[in-house]
């Protein structure tokens, strides 16, 4: 089992967001490279098709950059019990994503993981009913 | 990490995935690879008696879902990170090919490249395509009407059955003008007056407002609906050509289609696509197909 | 005089009978027994412009207001709110950003609305930028905090009443284009009740503490769209915002190497 697990892990949690995407990704997204940022949420935006999950990114300097998520639609996120007072403001995630074209501090929600290793909002909430 | 806790973590990446592709139910016709639905659903529907309204007719109402991402593109494509792939869902020609003509396959190209798909901008995609963009959707039935609507942003499709005539071809929809009428056991679409700004699918496909888009809708058993569309534009194509694609019955309990507003959430992130120079697609006119058919193919003879 | 006495004798009694047949009024049923609210129908009043008592302007028509009690009763600071909404209107208010504008003003908007009603469903579906209002019957909201334009409608026939209860608001939407407003506590609930062939008398009571003193009503007739093969077509007013807007140019070629 611990062998298998670490598949299955990464399987899961690397799916990208948007299984089937309504609108091309490429279009909106540089695929060819994933990228990897830390920071502290501050809101996320609960809207469909997707939500926006806000973090803010701290350098060695200690010089803080804002950066938007695109993330699963919030009506994905209320069918598996989550609202939006579960959201953990001021929790430190690390995100993996694809950047947004334009150059704009802008990634999709590849991977969006808290410092003890779950998903945010992954699976259903605890005690959803 | 103990076995229970692994456990745990199997249990919820298990939910992720399924939260992500629900069960199908259980079909007469399961394979979801287009022309072999297609050719299990046409012998299937024969013997298949479906359920009926209290007047009679065959109750197509519901909540589907449709699994295959021909919206991305008609033909067989196969799977990136941009696409889920799929077998082509051009049943005719039975070669799986759109059938384009040379000017409109160059022109389909620059479509892509230039003018964003609509649905990025949250506008309404058409028929033949509002029928196989992502999501739940909803077949509500009385004797009067069928009305089709989808999760994604909010269409709805109002088909009136009492066989008045089409509006005028002065009034243009986003949706087009549909009619409807019962053919046996298959309700028959036709619809007409579209306003040529939707694409066919992300590879920048296409037609004029002179299309005419005639859908069939039919039960194969009680979790599965045949779903055909034969689009017909000779400025564009070579010939009409039929998609057909597999609607399955949802199996989730208690689900509901919910509000999704695309475009109150998206206004501001329109930019990003803006900023790496992407238009709105204007559609492509009757006139103005004729006349760039002509210079595609008067360039063809200078070479 | 004796003429006179008899002709308002059944003026009078004429007017009897008409208060009796609207009080009466039968509406034809569905297969299912209800009230069929079906139909194509349209708000005709100036509600849309200010829902209260108004002048008229250029472009906007005078207006007795369909408030019952003439004003809505804000809090204080919310007063302050309507004030700033109305003098920003011209690029806040939702309808000029062609965004869905939530329950009540979707039911007096100046597009035709359809009612397409099951059992267990109803739809209400508006040519404004194709708004869907679900209306489930005998069913329970979900659990908030939700946002939605539209709300979460859920029904019950009250005799021959549909009442509809809505909860999960956003705080975006105006209840019409001078500025008057709601936050997302805002609760509705509206009574839809056919009083003839062609005519529903729609009522709503608003509660909302963040922004009202205490819930108020507005109230006013619905009238079907009576013309021949009526049907609804299209109002995509961000289409056309977006094919106006100004694009940057175009860094991708056009495809042909160029």
């Amino acid at each position: 089992m611990t062998r298998l697990l670490p598949v299955v892990f990464a399987v899961a949690f690397l799916m990208p967001v948007s299984t089937d995407a309504h609108h091309s990704l490429a279009a909106q997204f540089d695929i060819t490279a994933t990228h990897t940022v830390t920071g502290a949420i501050t809101r996320m935006d609960w809207r469909n098709p997707h939500a926006w999950l806000f973090i803010d990114v701290k350098d060695e300097k200690g010089q803080v950059t804002p950066y938007e998520v695109e993330f699963a639609a919030a009506n994905s996120l209320y069918r598996r019990g989550w609202r939006q007072d579960d959201l953990p403001v001021g929790a430190s995630v690390t995100i993996t994503g694809y950047r947004a074209r334009d150059g704009s501090r802008t990634l999709t929600a590849n991977e969006v993981k808290l410092p003890d290793g779950r998903t945010l909002f992954g699976g259903a909430a605890p005690g959803a009913r | 990490m103990t076995a229970r806790l692994s456990l745990l973590l199997v249990a919820a990446a298990a939910t992720t995935m399924a939260a992500q592709a629900p069960a199908a139910p259980s079909s007469a016709c399961p394979d979801d690879a287009h022309a072999k639905f297609h050719a299990c659903a046409q012998a299937a529907m024969k013997t298949f008696t479906p359920q009926k309204t209290a007047d009679g007719k065959p109750d197509l109402s519901g909540l589907w879902r449709r699994r295959a991402a021909a919206h991305e593109d008609l033909e067989e494509h196969p799977k990136t990170p941009d696409d889920a792939g799929a077998t082509s869902a051009v049943v005719d020609p039975a070669d799986g090919k759109v059938p384009m003509q040379p000017w409109s396959d160059a022109q389909r190209r620059v479509n892509a490249q230039k003018f964003l798909h609509h649905n990025a901008a949250c506008l309404l995609s058409g028929v033949p395509t509002t029928m196989y963009m992502t999501g739940l959707y909803q077949f509500i039935q009385t004797p009067e009407y069928v009305v089709i609507q989808s999760e994604e942003a909010h269409p709805w499709r109002i088909i009136p059955l009492d066989g008045r005539p089409h509006l005028s071809s002065r009034v243009r929809l986003w949706q087009g003008d549909s009619r409807g009428r019962w053919d046996g056991n298959t309700l028959v679409v036709e619809t007409t007056n579209l306003n040529a700004r939707p694409y066919l699918d992300q590879r920048g496909r296409f037609t004029t407002e002179d299309a005419t888009v005639t859908e069939r809708f039919t039960l194969v058993d009680a979790n599965t609906m045949h779903y055909q569309a034969t689009i017909d534009d000779p400025l564009v194509y070579t010939r009409p050509f039929t998609i057909a694609l597999a609607f399955r019955r949802n199996t989730q309990p208690n689900t509901e289609i919910w509000e999704e507003a695309c475009f109150e959430s998206n206004a501001e992130h329109m930019e990003h696509f803006r900023n790496v120079g992407f238009g709105i697609f204007p559609g492509i006119s009757a006139a103005q197909a004729r006349e760039m058919k002509r210079a595609f193919e008067a360039q063809g003879t200078q070479r | 005089m004796h003429t006179f006495r008899i002709a308002a004798a059944c003026a009078l009694f004429v007017c009897a009978l008409a208060d009796a047949g609207e009080a009466q009024y039968r509406a034809p049923r569905t297969a299912d027994g209800k009230p069929d609210l079906q139909g194509i129908w349209q708000a005709v009043n100036a509600a849309v412009y200010d829902v209260e008592d108004h002048g008229a302007s250029l472009g906007v028509p005078a207006g007795q207001g369909v408030v019952e009690g003439g004003v809505i009763p804000y809090r204080p600071e919310a007063l302050a709110q309507r004030e700033k909404n109305r003098a920003a209107r011209a690029t806040e208010d939702n309808e000029a950003k062609c965004h869905m504008v939530g329950v009540p003003r979707i039911m007096y908007m100046p597009y035709p609305f359809q009612i397409v009603q099951t059992p267990r469903q109803i739809m209400l579906m508006s040519e404004y930028v194709h708004t869907i209002r679900n209306i489930h019957l005998d069913s329970a909201h979900p659990r908030g905090p939700i946002q939605w334009y539209m709300g979460d409608s859920r029904a019950k026939w009250d005799g021959d009443t549909l009442v509809v209860d809505t909860v999960h608001f956003t705080d975006q939407t105006w209840l019409d284009r001078s500025g008057n407003f709601h936050s997302d506590a805002l609760h509705t609930v509206e009574r839809i009740t056919r009083t003839g062939p062609d005519h529903l008398l729609y009522e709503v009571t608003l509660e909302d503490p963040k922004t009202y003193t205490r819930p108020w009503k507005m109230s006013m007739p619905l009238y079907r769209r009576q013309e021949k093969n009526m049907q609804l077509l299209e109002y995509e007013c961000y289409a056309y915002q977006l094919d106006t807007a100004k694009v940057s140019p175009s860094e991708v070629g056009d495809g042909n190497g160029r």
